[in-house]
């Protein structure tokens, strides 16, 4: 297993405190097979870290061990320097999750829903504000099912919000979504992390982790092999000598989707309309 | 569009602990989720009064235990308002949780802080009201709309048949423990549902069964409630006349939930 020292970003900036996350040592198997191998990584306060690796890879599996939905074989996991074994309770108050494969009140509007979660939490939410920030303010009477694919994945992330954490945990956000709608989650997720707080995201999409994280975790098979931000890793490979093969061609699809259109493909494209995504289904 | 530059950074604010907020949110949820969903409503609220304009077209005398003669309308009521009970708890529990565990709703709350306890506990209560509701307008139809006579004392027919109900939602909650997916919830309900329905006396009278049929059914959660709402409501007995049925009742529903809280998960 190669570790990258970490480069560039200021480390936390007082050695002190302790990292928004800490991930150690951590195991899940299920009978003989392992889901997670021993994984160790620290997302620092106020940064996207990206867990990034294909479907199976155990990224779900960790995120959910973190929220507490799975318990974890063996190892340790720290939130804000609470062990999520001894004080469950308190390490999921600072959590701020989205989920895959979970849902909300089939009868209950946007905002109420969002004051049910917060009351899980034992907190009111401002909904307004929460709505306000994923764009859905003039939605907050609607239910989730009038909602588009993006919409609803948005809906997800202020959902995340209700409890004001400082670490937000997203499980594939994006999954499902088309490039405007995936391109507006982003804006979202960055500026979480411009308000200061720490987002932790998992994807299987190379863009999102090249263009959206400023450190990614390289995970395949349960186990991670590389952790440093993506120009870096680009960089060590490069350094290596490796050469990209380079194909030349005379058009892309995307070339032929501009001319015969006009316009580009994420160009000019209305957010609230039913066509701007897809609901994700989402494969582990 | 204009994404929002500025996420809000302090937007909630804390308010009590999860489980007593949560408690109190899951209980308002529920209530609302039930009187928004039309077909919740016109199973529980209007099939009772449908059942009592059907079975009232049944123009029939029958005799009960004290050798008295009744309309039949007299003895249906009460067996209504017990199977109200089944129909509330067992039924709207048993539904709505195994939809909300298959579709994720559970496990999205499984990780807040919220304890299992104060969540089950809000949908439970929401159940009790909903079916004190139901017991109060199936039986004030039955009476001032189709003129059932009824003895005993009202308060206590009340609170038999709501504290009956939740005999019935701790076996809604075993159900959902039980079942592996959501389409195993309707074979279960039907398996408890019919007999309930046949021979608990709640329809019909249960002295005709053979003796075998009759010794086994007298243990069924239905048979006690049906039991203990026409005793008080068709031969005005109090609590003393009924204990049997309550223990039975509260045997079924220790039991249930004994086993529940073994195998019931959120997720």
């Amino acid at each position: 297993m190669t570790m990258h020292a970490p480069a560039r970003l200021p480390a936390s900036p007082d050695p002190s405190t302790p990292p928004a996350l800490a991930v150690r040592q951590l195991k899940k198997t299920y009978g003989s097979y392992e889901a997670v191998r021993g994984i160790d990584f620290e997302v620092r306060e106020g940064e996207i870290f990206g867990l990034l690796g294909p479907n199976g890879a155990g990224k779900t599996t960790t995120i959910e061990i973190i929220t507490g939905l799975r318990s974890l074989t063996s190892g340790n996991v720290e939130v804000f320097g609470v062990d999520i074994a001894r004080d469950a309770a308190n390490a999921r108050a600072r959590i701020g999750i989205q989920l895959q494969e979970s849902d909300f009140f089939e009868h209950l509007t946007l905002a109420e829903q969002l004051s049910y979660l917060g009351a899980c939490y034992g907190m009111r939410p401002d909904t307004s504000a929460l709505l306000g920030y994923v764009d859905l303010a003039d939605r907050a009477k609607w239910r989730l099912k009038q909602l588009s694919g993006g919409q609803r994945q948005r809906f997800a992330l202020a959902a995340a919000l209700v409890n004001d954490p400082p670490l937000v945990l997203l499980d594939e956000p994006s999954t499902g979504l088309d490039p405007t709608a995936r391109r507006q989650l982003w804006g979202l997720i960055r500026a979480l992390r411009d308000n200061g707080r720490t987002v932790l995201l998992s994807t299987h999409y190379m863009e999102e982790a090249e263009v959206l994280c400023d450190r990614v975790a390289i995970m395949d098979r349960g186990q991670v092999s590389a952790i440093d931000t993506p120009a870096n890793l680009i960089r060590d490979l490069v350094a290596t000598g490796f050469k990209r093969p380079v194909e030349v061609r005379d058009a892309t699809l995307e070339d032929v989707f501009i001319h015969l259109t006009g316009h580009g493909f994420e160009d000019e494209a209305e957010p609230a309309a039913p066509t701007a995504g897809r609901r994700g289904k989402g494969g582990r | 569009m204009a994404i929002a530059q500025g996420a809000p950074m302090s937007t909630s604010v804390r308010v009590g602990t999860p489980a007593v907020r949560g408690f109190q949110a899951t209980l308002v949820s529920e209530i609302k989720n039930f009187w928004r969903e039309p077909s919740a409503l016109a199973f529980t609220l209007g099939q009772p009064f449908l059942l009592l304009l059907i079975l009232n077209t049944f123009d029939f005398h029958v005799t009960l235990p004290n050798g008295e003669e009744r309309p039949y309308l007299d003895r249906l009521l009460p067996g209504l308002i017990a199977f109200n009970g089944l129909n509330v708890g067992l039924n709207s529990i048993a539904f709505t949780l195994s939809r909300y565990k298959e579709r994720g709703v559970l496990r999205r709350i499984r990780a807040t802080p919220v304890p299992t306890y104060a969540f089950l506990g809000g949908v439970i209560v929401s159940r009790l009201i909903i079916a004190l509701a139901v017991t109060l307008i199936t039986y004030l139809s039955g009476v001032y709309i189709f003129g059932a006579e009824l003895e005993g004392s009202v308060p206590l027919l009340v609170a038999m048949a709501t504290l009956g109900s939740l005999s019935f939602v701790a076996l809604g909650i075993l159900m959902v423990a039980v079942a592996k997916r959501e389409d195993d919830i309707p074979p279960l309900f039907i398996l408890i549902l019919m007999p309930s329905m046949l021979f608990s006396g709640a329809f019909l009278d249960r002295s005709g069964l053979p003796d075998w049929l009759h010794w086994i059914t007298n243990g069924l959660p239905l048979t006690f409630l049906t039991n203990a709402v026409q005793e008080i409501a068709n031969l005005g007995g109090g609590v003393g006349d009924i204990t049997t049925d309550i223990l039975g009742l509260v045997i079924w529903g220790v039991a249930a939930t004994a086993i529940a809280s073994w195998r019931f998960r959120m997720a």
